[in-house]
């Protein structure tokens, strides 16, 4: 091999080495470090807590606000010796804390009854003589929301409204399930849609009957201005449905509604009561309360009732908790729902006591039960209560309007996650009637059935004006509050009021600054 | 005239002849002996010795009679005159040293010009037939060939445009003998009476070496005297001077060859020529002249670029600039001229030429001259026909590899394809998309301002300055952007054919070439994940190649014997030669070519920019020729990244010099190949194609690096001829590997999930390049190698190479194109570009962002776990041109290799918190709270996924609940939401704007107060008229406070004020007409130096044929 050849060769196996060595080196040097990106968690100030309760129970027959009502002006707006009662009251987010600044107002007023922050625990206020819609407005205490939660009563002796309507004043919301009520003849549904937030909302009705889903007749779409309500008649909207399911979808704000449900049988009163709103569809349901009472009356059964508003029919087996364990409804269970349709499921055949009702369904459901009373006279005058729905249950707050007796009925539920039947414990908070936790006291349900505590063995002293159930980890009973009282006529007046959970901390919101964002597949 | 009549007339005229020599030359001896020969002899020849003292040449001979003839007769006079500059000065100097002049007539001779034996004799006689000739020039010949005339008598146009009406070369046959009068002679032989010379000055040492003699006969015609050209007197001239050659003459005193160069003389020429016109034309036309002088030197200089006569391009703007540069010496000038003047200028105008006849000459001699070099390269019918065939050949087979790949685009993208041409764009991974018109771009690319969000100072990512030719064409960022990733393929098979063509002429391997290097995964997987970057660096680095290669005459180009005995042409050529035989001298254009080359590659992928430029120095080192041209290709990409580097070193944010090695587009995180993936030419992992069974969905895609390195590997082995070739291109792969092994492990950006490394794809992308030199100068000439063996091992070896090296590319291109249709975007490999519509903001949206106002666009998302991601945008949505390297690179700080998140600014921190706020439904003043943003509109888009749709609706419904947000629209775009004006309903209402008056009424919430209007403005400027009002008033600008912003008012500078993250001005109470701009110092210089830069290698760069053998 000549000089040129042999420098030729070196040179080549240089190159190439050179080449080797950076394989080499890269092989050797570490490999990048994989940083995560931090989101940025911010913390927002939390927005201040409202609950809106309803009015009191009107007659079709006063000049109502809504244009939409046309009252006969001979009858008097509220019905005769009618008492509408509220009570609110402002609780400490945790114990031994102090409960912020909460003010009643009439709802789209601005000014106030306040509950000045006395630096306890809790704040109660009372209001009696109701004219109108009330309104719970709570500051909030640092990060924390206020929990406020409060109820309205009104008790009527006689006449067509008579009996008791009770509820639960409800933090408002967007989409909105309201199951119960009734349009035949000799039943009047009465929606009543407030808003109290400041922009205008703009609510789209949708109606179910134990047809299927039921036409509108007239537009569906009703809009409240800020700071008012409005109601609807249901019978104008779709007339001579025995059970009915209502869906209110609101865009453009949050609004709060109920139906005031009455009825006559002949010229008898056929009872009262408000339908709130319960947990939109959901595969599993609870409704607590539903306390069955002797005599029973035949033409008006206590009813569960249920809708698979979707477009799958349904299979639901029902779950009754009673006070001495779960017990199953012969005949009845597993009910087929067809989708669409409202389906009314008698439980008359249950024994006397407070149950709770779980509903496991196949499909997503919305449920509710409606309870009757009769006096010693089954054929007499009757009374009503509806119990909603939840789906989520972990306690909450009930207030109390003074005056009707109330029984705190606590009913263990089934986890979401096994299905499995569990026990419910957790601690009770009582707040008397001027503010301040009267006392705490541990309570435990048993597997698979439901605990009635009557107020008046909670505080002998009287005095409750609300309790707050705290579930205990892994836990989740549900809590309803059982009001009753005793007419001048001797029949017995009947409500049932839901809990109101506490707002959630809004507190850390998590952003990113994301130049992608506009480029997800969907803009596309 | 009295002085004439008086004029001593004593029959016979007495002459002293002057020869100015500035050293011993063959031609002063030889002009020496003309003098001797003369058949009648002046009375005194004065030598005069102009050389500088102490200088190199050869000094003049002592005694003059050692020449060996006599001057019999005549008085020999010597004189010295060292410091003189003209000629003219060095014949005062001579006239001085001879004691008693009794001589009348001075005749006039350079050292390059030789008397014929009766010159002298016809020149007396024509001055003694008429008196009032004061200067009798003679007829010039070229000194080689005598019998080819160089002038006969000069004239001008008006402004001094000096012509001969003689041709280049033209034969002297008497053509010209009958001329008598003219405007001017040349001064070498000529006579000139010598009291005009006393009176006149001699010449104006203003002119220097040119244009002296016409312009001292132009002031004897003005002082009334006559000019005579006599024909019968000739002289020899070698124009020494003219040529440039006087400072090289050889050790004996004559010219070297080749060494003769008209143009080395331009610059003083030109320079004289605008000189003669400046002391010549009237008073008053003499500013127009300067600048006429000036403004036709630019354009010259630019034309001169054209033609690649960058030296030339200098004298022409020098030359006017030195001639204006002594003002004095023109006035001077002027006021000799004036005061010998004694007729108007209009008497010279039978004697000028007129402007047809300059023009008629001038084309005359460019037609003559293209004449001269059709028959120099005239070719024969049989190399035409060969030539054409070669060439049919090489057409068809480049068409046929154009039409496959792009057939392999359509087959792998055809529905990106299908929806780009009806006005989609590109856009995912790294790729955003763009509405940005032409206009816009450029805007982005000058402003020194980042309009993205909410504003950031910085320099646009120089990928956006290489943008602008190319959107130029299309009118479109984003259908630029498209086409550029859609046309890869068939793009980077074409640069590779092209470049491949300077290391073999073989259509074959030049079309193996174009197939491996289109199918190279580093450019496959980059089209994939949309990055642009990375792409157009791929397709320029071909570009580059070639251009190096020809710049330094390494080429090889087709040589087609002439088919006839041609001398001074090479017969053939060997494939076993180098291909750098030393024949082609390389191209000044391809220089320039590849130097935009380089620009594009590097404003593509910043990381080659170190690279590349010191691989080209490196190959400006190692070639044989050329270096200095080599050594400046890196200028333009330098220039180019200017402001990037000095915000680099300026370090605006402590990660700022990550910019330098950022990819441009969306920072998108990639996971790095194993090394030995590198070699092979994966940036990333390769995913195996679906449906193919395990081995070989692992195997298919190595197999294009595979044999790639082999062959490169083989190059190795090849002769002489190609070694250096075959070991630069080791040399480069090796750099390109290291490049990609190191890009892979900084830091560049902070991306959407993570921090975002360097993507090593343009590393590898070089590699490949390197290891494609070493292959294709390897293969080259294999195949007659093989050839000339009988059949055998070597041919079945062969076939098995040929048929493995094309099969291996298509296979990856096949399993790439394969792998496009159905694979997860996200996965590595998978295809994340999809064709969308670019607006996310929808028609009713973007009615205030292109108002007056300029509102902006706030896009939120939510996911399903509840975090929001957010953006502002001033368009119709995300865009190519807001997205900058040096912003991203602010967000990250921490060690090269692994970053951090830096925290965020003032401005984003408060942007997020609204955002924060304004998601959690518990902001209170919304109008303010996304007005100090100037946030117009509110936008949220469908959820992607169901899961999504809880959290959206959810976010949609506590939007609609937000008091000063007004729901506008809902569609496919999603839900859209008006931010209400401040103060909505009231007479004085404000709407969201970029720019407004604030009432400088500072609380903790409101720094700057409340909102009194908002006021017009542009994209990034403001020129408004706004009105009086209260005191103390602010005007706020929705932007980023940075020093460099400027207000007026009424051109009355405003004080600047930060509101926050904000820049405010305090405007007062006044009323006026308000301007705001934003002006960073260096912008100006740079955009001049880039914009000088990028016109001199343009128009270098243009391939334009020069005409050589003019004079001018």
């Amino acid at each position: 091999m000549n000089r040129g050849g042999f420098a030729r060769l070196l040179s080549g196996f240089g190159v190439a080495a050179v080449l080797a060595a950076a394989v080499a080196t890269a092989q050797v040097l570490p490999p990048p470090v994989l940083t995560a990106r931090d989101p940025s968690v911010l913390t927002v100030p939390p927005p201040v807590t409202s609950v809106v309760c309803p009015g009191p129970v009107r007659l079709l027959t006063g000049s109502d606000a809504s244009p939409d009502l046309t009252y006969d002006p001979a009858f008097a707006r509220s019905p005769a010796g009618s008492s509408s009662v509220a009570r609110g009251v402002t609780l400490s987010s945790s114990a031994g804390g102090v409960a912020g600044v909460a003010e009643w107002h009439p709802i789209g007023k601005g000014a106030g009854t306040g509950l000045a922050p006395t630096g306890a625990e809790s704040a109660v206020i009372a209001q009696s003589k109701l004219a109108g819609a009330l309104v719970l407005t709570g500051a909030p205490t640092g990060q924390d929301p206020a929990d406020v939660g409060a109820a309205v009563a009104t008790t009527t002796p006689a006449g067509d409204l008579r009996g008791l309507a009770a509820a639960s004043c409800a933090h408002p919301g967007t989409d909105l399930w309201l199951v119960g009520g009734s349009t035949e003849l000799g039943s009047s549904a009465r929606l009543v849609m407030q808003n109290a937030g400041a922009t205008a909302a703009t609510v789209t009705i949708e109606m179910w009957g134990a047809n299927g889903s039921l036409t509108i007749a007239g537009p569906r779409d009703f809009l409240v201005p800020p700071g008012t309500e409005r109601a609807v008649l249901l019978e104008g909207l779709a007339a001579e449905q025995h059970a009915i399911a209502v869906h209110l979808r609101s865009t453009g704000g949050s609004i709060a509604a109920y139906l005031q449900d009455g009825a006559l049988r002949g010229y008898q009163a056929s009872g009262i009561d408000l339908v709130v709103p319960g947990s939109a569809p959901d595969t599993l349901q609870s409704i607590a309360g539903v306390a069955l009472a002797a005599p029973r009356v035949p033409e008006v059964p206590n009813v569960v009732r249920l809708l698979a508003p979707g477009v799958a029919d349904a299979r639901a087996s029902l779950t009754f908790l009673g006070p001495d364990g779960a017990i199953d409804l012969p005949g009845v269970n597993p009910v087929e729902l067809a989708a669409g349709v409202v389906t009314d499921v008698t439980l008359d055949d249950l024994p006397d006591g407070a149950y709770t009702v779980i509903v496991d369904s196949t499909a997503p459901v919305v449920a509710s039960a409606m309870v009757v009373r009769a006096g010693a006279d089954p054929a007499g005058p009757i009374d009503r209560a509806w119990a909603s729905a939840s789906a989520a249950s972990a306690g909450g707050l009930i207030a109390l309007p003074p005056g009707p007796d109330a029984a705190i009925v606590i009913g263990s539920t089934v986890s979401r996650s096994s299905a499995d039947l569990g026990p419910a414990t957790g601690v009770l908070r009582l707040v008397g009637s001027h503010g301040g936790t009267l006392r705490t006291l541990p309570v435990s349900v048993p597997v698979g059935s439901t605990i009635a505590l009557r107020a008046a063995d909670l505080a002998p002293a009287g005095g409750l004006a609300a309790v707050e159930l705290v579930p205990d980890p892994g836990s989740s009973p549900v809590l309803a509050a059982l009001l009753t009282s005793v007419l001048p006529d001797g029949g017995t007046a009947i409500s049932i009021l839901a809990s109101t959970l506490p707002v959630q901390r809004t507190g850390d919101v998590t952003v990113r600054d994301d130049p992608t964002t506009g480029l997800r597949p969907a803009s596309g | 005239m009295t002085d004439r009549a008086s004029h001593p007339r004593s029959g016979a005229a007495t002459v002293v002849a002057v020869v100015v020599a500035d050293r011993r030359s063959a031609y002063l001896t030889e002009t020496l002996r003309g003098v001797a020969q003369q058949s009648r002899m002046p009375a005194d020849i004065v030598v005069v010795d102009a050389s500088e003292a102490g200088g190199t040449h050869s000094p003049l001979p002592e005694d003059l009679g050692s020449l060996g003839f006599s001057f019999s007769d005549a008085r020999i006079h010597r004189a010295s005159a060292p410091g003189a500059a003209t000629f003219g000065e060095a014949v005062s100097a001579g006239l001085a040293a001879v004691p008693d002049v009794s001589a009348t007539w001075l005749w006039l001779l350079h050292d390059d010009s030789a008397p014929d034996p009766g010159t002298l004799a016809a020149l007396t006689r024509a001055v003694e037939l008429a008196p009032s000739v004061v200067v009798a020039g003679c007829k010039q010949r070229q000194w080689g060939s005598p019998d080819r005339l160089i002038e006969a008598g000069v004239t001008a146009s008006r402004f001094g445009r000096r012509m001969t009406g003689v041709e280049p070369d033209e034969v002297d046959q008497g053509q010209h003998d009958g001329r008598e009068d003219a405007l001017a002679v040349g001064l070498a032989g000529a006579l000139v009476r010598l009291d005009v010379w006393t009176e006149l000055g001699g010449t104006d040492r203003g002119f220097g070496s040119f244009g002296d003699g016409y312009d001292f006969c132009r002031r004897a015609r003005l002082a009334g005297h006559r000019v005579l050209v006599v024909p019968q007197a000739s002289i020899r001239h070698a124009q020494l001077s003219l040529e440039g050659v006087r400072d090289a003459l050889d050790a004996d005193g004559t010219v070297p060859d080749g060494r003769a160069d008209p143009r080395r003389s331009f610059r003083a020429r030109r320079q004289s020529l605008v000189y003669g016109g400046l002391v010549s034309v009237p008073l008053p036309l003499v500013p127009v002249l300067g600048l006429v002088a000036l403004a036709a030197g630019v354009a010259r200089s630019l034309a001169r670029l054209l033609t690649k006569e960058p030296g030339l391009a200098v004298a022409e703007i020098a030359a006017p600039l030195a001639a204006l540069s002594r003002p004095g010496r023109i006035v001077r000038a002027r006021s000799v001229a004036g005061a010998s003047k004694r007729l108007p200028r209009r008497a010279l105008r039978p004697l000028q030429t007129s402007a047809r006849d300059v023009f008629r000459e001038a084309r005359d001699r460019r037609l003559a001259v293209a004449e001269a070099r059709r028959t120099s390269v005239a070719r024969s019918e049989l190399e035409m026909a060969e030539r054409a065939q070669v060439n049919r050949r090489r057409r068809s087979s480049l068409a046929l590899l154009l039409l496959g790949a792009s057939a392999a685009t359509v087959a792998a993208l055809g529905p990106l394809v299908g929806r780009v041409i009806v006005g989609r764009t590109l856009a995912g991974g790294a790729l955003l998309p763009s509405t940005a018109t032409l206009s816009e771009l450029y805007h982005a690319v000058t402003s020194g301002w980042i309009s993205a969000d909410l504003g950031h100072p910085g320099p646009a990512d120089p990928l956006l300055a290489v943008l602008l030719p190319f959107t130029a064409i299309t009118r479109s960022v984003g259908l630029t952007s498209s086409v550029l990733m859609l046309g890869a393929v068939p793009l980077a098979a074409w640069g590779a054919w092209a470049a491949a063509g300077a290391a073999t002429r073989s259509n074959g391997v030049r079309a193996w070439a174009a197939i491996v290097w289109a199918a190279t995964p580093s450019l496959l997987s980059a089209v994939s994940a949309g990055r642009l970057g990375a792409v157009l660096a791929h397709l320029a680095l071909p570009w580059l190649a070639l251009g190096v290669a020809r710049a330094a005459g390494l080429d090889r180009h087709d040589v087609i014997a002439p088919g006839l005995d041609v001398p001074g042409r090479p017969a053939d050529e060997d494939d076993a030669q180098p291909p750098t035989a030393a024949r082609s001298s390389g191209s000044l254009a391809a220089a320039a070519g590849a130097a935009l080359a380089l620009a594009v590659a590097a404003a593509g992928a910043p990381v080659l920019l170190p690279v590349l430029t010191a691989l080209v120095l490196l190959a400006a080192l190692v070639v044989p020729r050329r270096r200095a041209r080599l050594a400046l290709i890196p200028i333009p990409a330098l220039v180019l990244f200017g402001p990037l580097i000095a915000e680099a070193l300026a370090g605006r944010g402590t990660g700022a010099w990550r910019a330098l090695l950022a990819d441009p587009g969306l920072p998108l995180e990639s996971v790095p190949a194993a090394p030995w993936h590198f070699l092979l030419g994966w940036p990333v992992a390769s995913a195996a194609p679906a449906g193919l069974a395990e081995p070989l969905a692992r195997v298919l895609p190595m197999l294009g690096g595979l044999v790639l390195l082999g062959l490169a590997l083989g190059a190795l082995f090849r002769g002489r001829a190609v070694a250096r070739g075959v070991r630069v291109g080791w040399i480069v792969a090796a750099t390109g590997l290291v490049t990609a092994a190191v890009s892979a492990r900084i830091a560049v950006a902070l991306g959407t999930d993570s921090v975002v490394h360097g993507w090593p794809g343009a590393g590898l992308s070089l590699m490949t390049g390197g290891l494609l030199v070493a292959a294709v100068l390897g293969v080259d000439g294999v195949q007659s190698r093989v050839a000339s063996h009988s059949f055998g091992w070597r041919q079945g070896a062969g076939g098995a190479v040929v048929v493995l090296a094309v099969l291996a590319p298509l296979a990856v291109g096949g399993a790439w194109a394969w792998q496009q249709h159905d694979s997860d975007p996200s996965a590595p490999g998978g295809l994340a570009v999809r064709a969308v519509d670019p607006s996310v903001v929808p028609l009713v949206g973007r009615r205030g962002e292109v108002s007056a106002n300029r509102q902006r666009v706030l896009e939120l998302d939510v996911a399903a776990d509840g975090t929001v991601s957010y953006r502002v945008y001033r368009g119709a949505g995300p865009e190519l041109i807001a997205s900058s390297t040096v912003v991203a690179a602010r967000d990250l700080t921490g060690t090269p290799r692994s970053g951090a998140q830096s925290a965020p600014d003032d401005a984003a921190g408060r942007l997020a918190q609204s955002v924060a706020e304004l998601s959690a439904g518990t902001s209170t003043d919304v109008p303010e709270g996304l007005g100090q943003f100037g946030i117009g509109v509110v936008i949220v888009p469908p959820p992607v996924d169901g899961s999504a749709s809880d959290a959206s609706s959810r976010i949609v419904a506590g939007l609609d609940a937000t008091l000063g947000l007004e729901r506008i629209a809902e569609g496919d775009h999603g839900v859209l939401w008006r931010v209400a004006p401040y103060r909505v309903g009231q007479p004085n209402e404000v709407v969201a704007s970029r720019v407004r008056i604030m009432d400088g009424e500072s609380t903790t919430a409101n720094p700057a107060g409340l909102p009194l209007a908002a006021v017009a403005s542009g994209p990034l400027t403001v020129d408004a008229h706004v009105p009086a009002g209260a005191a103390g008033r602010i005007v706020v600008l929705a932007e980023r406070a940075d020093a460099d912003w400027r207000a007026r008012l009424d051109g009355r500078p405003l004080r600047a004020v930060a509101i926050g993250w904000r820049q405010g001005f305090e405007l007062g109470s006044q009323s006026g007409t308000l301007t705001i701009d934003y002006a960073p110092p260096a912008r100006g210089p740079w955009l001049a130096l880039q914009a000088l830069v990028a016109l001199v290698t343009l128009l270098l760069a243009l391939p334009f044929r020069r005409f050589r053998g003019g004079r001018w």
